[in-house]
């Protein structure tokens, strides 16, 4: 499909494309997203695509994938931020070295879930995930049925939904206090 | 486990291969329960923070260049923060409304400020990790104090001058475009609808994730807005940022473009006549010394003729009457 073929598509189902942003948690922003989206199409370099539409909604999920890891991430550095300028004793010399330091408590709490998954799972996951392979061929290279593979990975994705389950409390539990509300609007 | 969560994960799952009936499904499930979305924004971000690090573990750590030529299919499992921070700064150009009165603007997201200059008004500013940028008149630059690796143009033109830091590159957006340093100074002018780069010393590359082209010492990137693709052209050392030694050098640039970069230089307002605001005009022009004598040089330079209106300059073709 050339970059052309893909636009007329976008156009055609703009609508369905900012509704989807909007259920989403895009909101007001729907607009804006989906415009980016757009201008990331014009730029093409797209390999070849056999289902345009839903390459178009795997595009829009994965921009508010990114726009959501970015968003905690910025909200990590405006709280180092402002604990440099709230001052007081109770505060780090080192925020940024803080900082560093509960990212690699979730990096490793991430490594703890994935070594959690056991090795027959993990395989399977990484099949899935990484390595981008199908079902079914997951299931012929481990002899076993297309749904045990799909038990698999529901069992994969309940233990890496562990990860940052208690995080906001763990992180700064004054935090919640002050504006708990917001936090879960980002 | 809550359904809405175990709902999610099966929706995680599902639409790794899903048709475009697959996601019009999800969107009607995302629709029926306010929880629902945030159950799968959870899981998403885990199922990419967990994605990357497996990737990380398997593979070497992908380097930028890695992100960067990764098919676009494999998205979900990297770290792109590009198109959120265009979209961010974006706002805030919207969003400067408050004047204070100074010559900064506080905007209503106290980390992000914008400093603009008047027309004949030139700035410096240094940012921490070494990067110093001078703005040249009727130029509006967007900063980030939680960031100072960032910057937006949003108007006007600025020489940058930065120093490389392999692990944070500097990176500015201009005209929806992206210019990421690789240890350099530059300078960039986005004025009538098209973003220009120049590159004094070092490199800079344009659009790291799309033309990913690479301009050295000597270049010059102009990119009109719309879809025609950027040219590059090669441009005098001396030149770049001529405005700073109030050396104003044009290629090919119509009478309009260059009466406005004029007037951003050294405030003197001049407008030009639509009879002639076309026409091209290629040269250097040196708008050092009197405000006053410089419409006279004009006539000269541009073959036009140059009547006062009040406070402002006029340009007229050289055969207009009076």
């Amino acid at each position: 499909m050339t970059v052309d073929g893909l636009l007329a598509v976008f156009m055609t189902n703009r609508a369905a494309l900012v509704r989807f942003l909007r259920a989403r948690g895009a909101g007001d922003d729907a607009d804006d997203i989906a415009q980016d989206l757009w201008v990331k199409l014009a730029a093409g370099g797209q390999g070849p695509i056999a289902d345009p539409l839903a390459y178009l909604y795997r595009m829009a999920n994965n921009l508010m994938i990114d726009r959501h890891r970015m968003a905690s991430r910025r909200r990590d550095r405006e709280q180092s931020w402002i604990t440099i300028e709230r001052g007081g004793d109770d505060v780090s010399d080192e925020p940024s070295a803080e900082r560093r330091l509960l990212s690699r408590e979730r990096l490793a709490e991430i490594d703890g879930r994935i070594d959690a998954l056991g090795p027959r799972t993990s395989a399977i996951f990484r099949r899935f995930r990484l390595d981008g392979v199908s079902h079914g061929q997951i299931a012929a290279e481990h002899g076993i049925s297309v749904s045990a593979i799909e038990k698999h990975l529901r069992k994969a994705y309940r233990i890496l939904s562990a990860i940052g389950a208690d995080d906001a409390a763990a992180e700064d539990p004054e935090r919640l206090d002050r504006g708990g509300a917001n936090d879960a609007a980002g | 486990m809550p359904r809405a969560e175990e709902e999610a994960i099966g929706w995680i799952i599902r639409l790794r291969d899903a048709t475009s009936a697959d996601w019009e499904s999800f969107t009607l499930w995302l629709e029926a329960d306010v929880r629902h979305a945030p159950a799968y924004e959870r899981l998403a971000t885990i199922d990419a923070d967990a994605a990357d690090r497996m990737f990380q573990h398997t593979a070497a750590a992908p380097t930028r260049i890695d992100v960067r030529e990764a098919p676009p299919v494999q998205e979900s499992a990297r770290y792109r923060p590009q198109s959120y921070r265009r979209r961010w700064l974006g706002g805030i150009a919207a969003g400067v409304a408050v004047a204070t009165g100074a010559t900064m603007l506080i905007t209503s997201t106290p980390a992000t400020y914008a400093v603009p200059t008047a027309p004949g008004q030139t700035r410096s500013i240094v940012l921490s990790e070494g990067t110093r940028i001078v703005l040249d008149g009727d130029t509006k630059l967007l900063l980030d104090r939680r960031d100072p690796r960032m910057a937006e143009l949003a108007s006007g033109e600025a020489l940058f001058t930065v120093t490389h830091n392999v692990r944070h590159p500097f990176e500015l957006r201009v005209g929806g475009a992206r210019v990421e340093d690789l240890g350099t100074v530059f300078d960039v002018r986005r004025r009538a609808a098209a973003t220009e780069v120049s590159v004094a010393s070092g490199a800079v590359l344009y659009n790291p994730d799309s033309d990913a082209l690479r301009l050295g010492a000597g270049d010059r990137l102009r990119d009109p807005d719309g879809p025609a693709p950027p040219t590059r052209s090669h441009v005098a050392l001396a030149d770049v940022a001529g405005w700073r030694d109030a050396r104003l050098s044009f290629d090919d640039r119509s009478l309009a473009e260059v009466a406005a970069e004029i007037r951003a230089t050294t405030g003197v307002p001049l407008q030009v006549s639509p009879a002639i605001a076309e026409r091209r005009f290629t040269g250097v022009i040196v708008v050092a010394g009197s405000r006053d004598a410089l419409p006279r040089k004009l006539e000269a330079l541009l073959d036009v003729k140059a009547v006062r209106r009040g406070a402002v300059w006029l340009l007229l073709p050289a055969g207009a009457g009076r």
